[in-house]
């Protein structure tokens, strides 16, 4: 039988990365991936006009690595290792980021260096334009040499990795750099991003440079991912201390987004002053801390992410970058926070020991900051917080020498550099950060309770007595039989008493939702009828040239009662003009007394003729509490009407105002009416506020005259009025008049 | 003046083109453009956005009624009534895309304001896109068209644009726009970043002009070129627009470069209307010049007609007094070619009046002196009249507008038949 293997058409390199790799980002990525996996701390990435150089400080390839993995497509030693020799964790692991050069260029140079070839390098050139469709993959070569220089790597590291990709197939703008952003920002690590430099930087952190003089915004776009991730924390808890050890008191201060936690509505900034130790331990009650600060923020790893960052990645990056670290003098001391070095290192602020020993209140916090509630258990997991705590040994040092403090009493470091000893130093400055994230627990569980609140003071009354109900039957056990019985007969009557009053207020709602609406239709109606307005106008106009040239007095007449007419529909517009504007309706602001009842009168006076109205008696600085000018017109508007309808039967027909303020600095409206008065006590007027109240006598021959009906007029002054802390009343009549309604409020201090 | 009229109601439309004709005098020339015809136009406009702003070809452009050499467009705001027009649309939703892509400088909305006066900002409508915004009922007004036809207490707002002159106006700051896009924009608008007047823009006229403040920050206000005030933001066109165009004008395209500077323009109006002018701490005009330094009419500051002949005065000095004007007035004057393209009246900057320790001087002999009508400045009839004493008839208004600075209060006159809104201004 004849053999015969597969060979492999140069095509399918193509075909590969097309299905593998797909776009040009991705593409990018790969690359900056193999950076990653070989250990680098810098890979940097320039973007010229016609080419693109990524370059990198990593361990390089050796001319083995070369001919055995690089050049073998699908090569899965990746896969075999799993873990970088700094511990990282592969990412690439398919062997074909290289084929995904070819979306990006036509042509690629490499130049890699590794440890055994220091001072030269390997270099290799791949012209994807030679692989010709048709013809086997082994026939496609690749020129490599072994130069005696090697080219300069980022921060003149000995070994490492450029690739120059030329003749580029893409042009490289914001968006397609925002993409490559989203691929690779997991890797980088976030530790003093500003400041870092090469030599500061430890094995496990990595920083992506991007170069892109020509692409605008091309650094922002880059880092749009990475930023626009870190600026959605949901709370932020901020320390510092200074001069401590001169008694310089700390400041803790927690900030909240707006619906965080859910439910709370306003952003929110609390604020603590506290002295240190915060809490005494052992010998030492003096501050040992001379100067500390630190920054910690707060995620919520649910829901949805900005930018669509998957949740699952912003857990993992979390997970590998999170927790609180802490810097000595601008160095990351490793063994804080990271779970790579220690466990007990990762969770140095003991939150997670905290919280499985489910902890309930502070040990740290004073009494007065202590609820009743499990506060503590709303600590955020150390896989959604990030923070650093920022302290200087040398500094500490220096001061506490000065002072003759032994060395057991500051913040000293250990001589592997990684770690602070344990003394009474550290544990203060640990205690102060932990108190700082207490409070916010606290704090967190305060706006929860809020939004709670908030949200069963929507509940109705009958829910309100189920959840009563349903805590009496937990408590049956520990209340004597005849108590229980008691209180269940009570809590029942509430109950029933609570229903009722539910359907009034259903009731008076299904009256009152009609009248609203023909409130709204009012409005849209008044704005149209400028248009008819105008129409009325131009046809009296008409009627009038008409009647000049044929000299015909009738159509005199006409056009003149049209413009009556007019008239009354323009004056009758200004009735809803208070509702007209937004300022209107909402503005607040302390209004003068005389300006809106003039403006009422003006607007009233038509709906309500031969009455007389003397404003005379109100003082022309004399301001209503803070309101709207919609809502002081409907008080005035309201008792007017109410006037109104009190002298359809009586005659002379005035209306007069006075107003002052008295020696408490209460000041005054009076209203009062020649009217028919009304036929109850003074002291049993009040209840001519309730809603749907309606006492007034009016003769039926005159009720087709009369303005409203509804019973609700004196409701919504009093309704109005006591939303503005003003207080409204029938009160003895004023000399020369029957009734008189009186509104008073507590005067301006400033007047 | 050639005017295009747009309507959805043929009633309605007649009625608007009477009182046209009747308040322009023979003067106007109006077109009438409704129903289908108009859905027609409006539908191509929008074909002509989407080739310069969406995935279209400019060059395919096609000739639209809007193209021929109209002075003024006016639009009904409520065109809901037009047949086939889906989405609906309003005059709101079609000013910015007439003003970037048609020649027609200058564009009316009417009937969108809830009332005659604007008593918050005394600009008629502080939200509207158009470049006056009116009620129909206005049009008939003589001196909206030619202020030189002001009748005493007719209803005339002082912040009115003059229709007559208001399009040529607009051409010229076109004009002027159109080369200086990449030059500094408050340098070449006369108000530098390090003169006195800027030192008295409120907060907000500081920033209105470019509403970035990333931009503002990264460039400072100084070097801020037109084009980056169109790139900022404003009131017309989508932020995807304006990038689009900012993008094609920077390629060289004409047209795009024409139509940032129709937008600008337009903007740029509002701005000096609003934020410059509006508050009358920078530049001052004559009326409220007067208001403050009534000793500037000089022996006839006692005689109340003089005060008003100053308001119509077209030339220098204005009415005042030739020797105080010379002295003291004239270095004060915006810069001619300025004024005449962004106002329709003489400004002066109002900073270096105030410093003058002479005029301060001057305003103090005179006061004393008692010699000074008691008048008041009407902003809804544009001219001055006798204050009147508490406790008279009350015809004259103060009120209190929401602009920045120490000359919020203004006053008016209140005309029988004119809505004044928000009413809240009159009883503060």
């Amino acid at each position: 039988m004849n053999r015969q293997t597969f060979t492999v058409d140069a095509a399918l390199v193509e075909e590969l990365g097309q299905r593998l790799i797909g776009r040009a980002p991705i593409a990018l990525a790969e690359l900056i991936k193999n950076a990653y996996d070989a250990d680098a701390t810098t890979c940097r990435i320039e973007f010229s006009k016609d080419k693109i150089v990524i370059s990198d400080d990593g361990t390089g390839m050796s001319k083995e690595d070369f001919l055995q993995h690089w050049m073998r497509i699908g090569t899965t030693h990746k896969v075999d290792k799993r873990v970088s020799p700094n511990g990282r964790t592969y990412t690439g692991s398919k062997g074909i980021g290289r084929l995904g050069v070819q979306f990006l260029a036509y042509e690629m140079e490499l130049e890699t260096t590794s440890a055994d070839r220091q001072g030269g390098c390997l270099y290799a050139i791949v012209d994807w334009e030679n692989v010709v469709r048709g013809q086997d993959l082994e026939t496609v070569e690749v020129a490599w040499d072994e130069p005696p220089d090697a080219p300069q790597y980022p921060h003149d590291s000995p070994t490492g990795t450029r690739i120059t990709l030329k003749r580029l197939k893409a042009q490289w703008e914001g968006e397609k750099l925002k993409g490559l952003g989203s691929e690779v920002w997991t890797l980088q690590s976030p530790f003093r991003q500003a400041a870092r430099r090469s030599k500061e930087r430890r094995p496990e952190e990595f920083a992506i440079e991007v170069e892109a003089p020509d692409i605008e915004g091309g650094k922002e776009h880059f880092d749009k991912v990475h930023d626009a991730l870190f600026g959605n924390w949901k709370a932020r808890v901020r320390g510092a201390i200074g001069s401590g050890r001169a008694r310089g008191k700390a400041v803790i201060t927690v900030e909240f987004r707006h619906g965080y936690p859910d439910g709370a509505e306003k952003e929110a900034r609390f604020t603590e002053t506290v002295s240190l130790p915060v809490k005494s331990e052992g010998a030492s009650p003096e501050c040992l801390i001379d100067s500390a600060a630190f920054e910690i923020l707060i995620f919520k790893t649910t829901g949805r992410q900005p930018e669509g960052i998957p949740v699952g990645e912003l857990r993992e990056y979390l997970a590998e970058f999170g927790n609180v670290s802490l810097y000595d003098g601008g160095f990351r001391l490793p063994y804080y926070g990271s779970g790579r070095v220690d466990p007990s290192g990762h969770d140095w602020l003991k939150i997670a020991q905290d919280q499985g020993r489910r902890l309930n209140v502070s040990e740290l916090l004073p009494g007065y900051l202590q609820t009743q509630n499990k506060y503590l258990q709303d600590l955020p997991a150390p896989g959604r917080i990030f923070g650093e705590v920022t302290i200087n040994t040398s500094h500490e040092r220096k001061i506490a020498a000065s002072t003759g403090d032994k060395p057991t009493e500051w913040l000293q470091i250990q001589a592997g550099r990684d770690r602070l000893h344990d003394n009474q130093a550290f544990l203060q400055l640990r205690n102060f950060v932990r108190y700082a994230l207490d409070y916010y627990a606290n704090r967190h569980r305060m706006r929860a309770l809020e939004a709670t609140e908030r949200e069963r003071d929507r509940e109705s009354a009958k829910i309100k007595h189920d959840h009563v109900l349903r805590i009496l039957e937990q408590a049956k056990p520990d209340i004597p039989k005849t108590v229980f019985a008691e209180l269940r007969r009570e809590i029942a009557g509430a109950q029933k008493a609570a229903a009722i009053e539910e359907r009034n207020l259903d009731r008076r709602a299904s009256l009152l939702a009609p009248l609203a609406s023909a409130g709204m239709l009012a409005l849209a109606l008044t704005h149209e009828l400028s248009r008819e307005i105008l129409s009325l106008k131009k046809v009296g106009e008409q009627l009038r040239r008409l009647a000049g040239q044929h000299e015909v007095a009738e159509l005199s007449e006409l056009a003149d009662s049209l413009e009556d007419g007019r008239k009354r529909l323009n004056s009758l517009q200004n009735l809803f003009a208070p509702m007209v504007t937004k300022e209107d309706r909402e503005a607040t602001n302390r209004l003068r007394v005389r300006a809106i009842v003039k403006q009422v009168i003006d607007a009233m006076s038509l709906l309500m003729p031969g009455v007389e109205f003397d404003v005379t008696g109100i003082p022309n600085n004399l301001h209503f509490p803070l309101g709207a000018l919609a809502e002081w017109n409907s008080v005035i508007q309201n008792i007017l009407a109410n006037s109104w309808n009190a002298m359809l039967d009586t005659w002379p027909a005035v209306v007069g105002f006075g107003g002052g303020s008295d020696k408490r600095g209460r000041e005054w409206l009076h209203i009062s009416d020649t009217g028919q008065g009304i036929d109850l006590p003074l002291s049993e007027a009040a209840t001519l506020f309730e809603p749907f109240e309606r006492r007034l006598k009016i003769n039926k021959d005159r009720r087709s005259i009369a303005i409203g009906g509804q019973g609700l007029g004196l409701a919504i002054v009093r309704m109005i009025a006591s939303r503005r802390s003003a207080s409204v009343a029938f009160v003895e009549p004023m000399e020369g008049y029957s009734t008189t309604v009186k509104i008073s409020w507590k005067g301006s201090r400033t007047k | 003046m050639k005017i295009l009229m747009c309507y959805d109601d043929i009633a309605d439309s007649k009625q608007a083109a009477e009182l046209i004709a009747k308040g322009g005098e023979g003067a106007n020339e109006v077109e009438e453009l409704l129903d289908k015809q108009l859905t027609d136009q409006i539908q191509g406009l929008f074909k002509r956005v989407e080739e310069h702003v969406g995935s279209g070809d400019p060059t395919e452009t096609e000739k639209l009624h809007f193209d021929k050499d109209w002075d003024l467009i006016v639009i009904d705001d409520n065109l809901t009534r037009l047949e086939n027009m889906i989405p609906r649309v309003t005059a709101e939703s079609l000013i910015d895309y007439i003003r970037a892509f048609t020649n027609i400088p200058y564009a009316v909305s009417l009937n969108r304001i809830q009332s005659d006066f604007d008593l918050r900002f005394l600009l008629g409508d502080h939200e509207t896109k158009a470049d006056l915004a009116l009620r129909s009922t206005h049009l008939e007004i003589n001196a909206l068209w030619d202020r030189r036809k002001s009748v005493s207490q007719d209803f005339l707002p002082w912040y009115w644009a003059e229709l007559r002159s208001a399009p040529e106006r607009r051409k010229n700051q076109i004009e002027f726009l159109c080369t200086r896009l990449d030059e500094p924009a408050f340098e070449n608008l006369g108000i530098g970043v390090h003169t006195e007047s800027f030192e008295f823009l409120s907060a907000h006229g500081k920033s209105s002009l470019v509403p970035d403040k990333a931009l503002q920050e990264a460039e400072g206000l100084e070097s801020l070129t037109f084009s980056d005030v169109f790139r900022a933001g404003g009131r017309s066109l989508l932020r995807a627009e304006r990038e689009v165009l900012h993008k094609n004008a920077s390629a060289g395209n004409k047209e795009a470069r024409l139509a940032i500077a129709r937008t600008l323009a337009a903007q740029i109006d509002y701005w000096f209307r609003r934020d410059v002018v509006g508050p009358q701490d920078v530049l001052v005009d004559v009326p409220h010049l007067l208001a403050r330094m009534p000793f500037l009419l000089g022996n006839k500051a006692g005689d109340i007609e003089a005060w008003n002949e100053t308001i119509q005065a077209g030339k220098p000095t204005y009415g005042m007094a030739s020797d105080l004007y010379e002295k003291y007035i004239a270095a004060a004057k915006f810069d001619d070619k300025s004024n005449d393209r962004w106002f329709q009246f003489p400004v002066f900057h109002w900073p270096r009046l105030k410093n003058n320790d002479e005029l301060n001087e001057l305003f103090v002999d005179g006061a004393q002196s008692g010699a000074w009508a008691d008048a008041v400045f009407c902003e809804d009839t544009s001219r001055f009249e006798e204050w009147n004493a508490e406790g008279s008839a009350e015809s004259v208004v103060e009120f209190a507008t929401d602009l920045e600075g120490p000359w919020a209060r203004r006053h008016i006159m209140q005309i029988d038949g004119y809505e004044y809104s928000p009413r809240t201004r009159l009883a503060l």
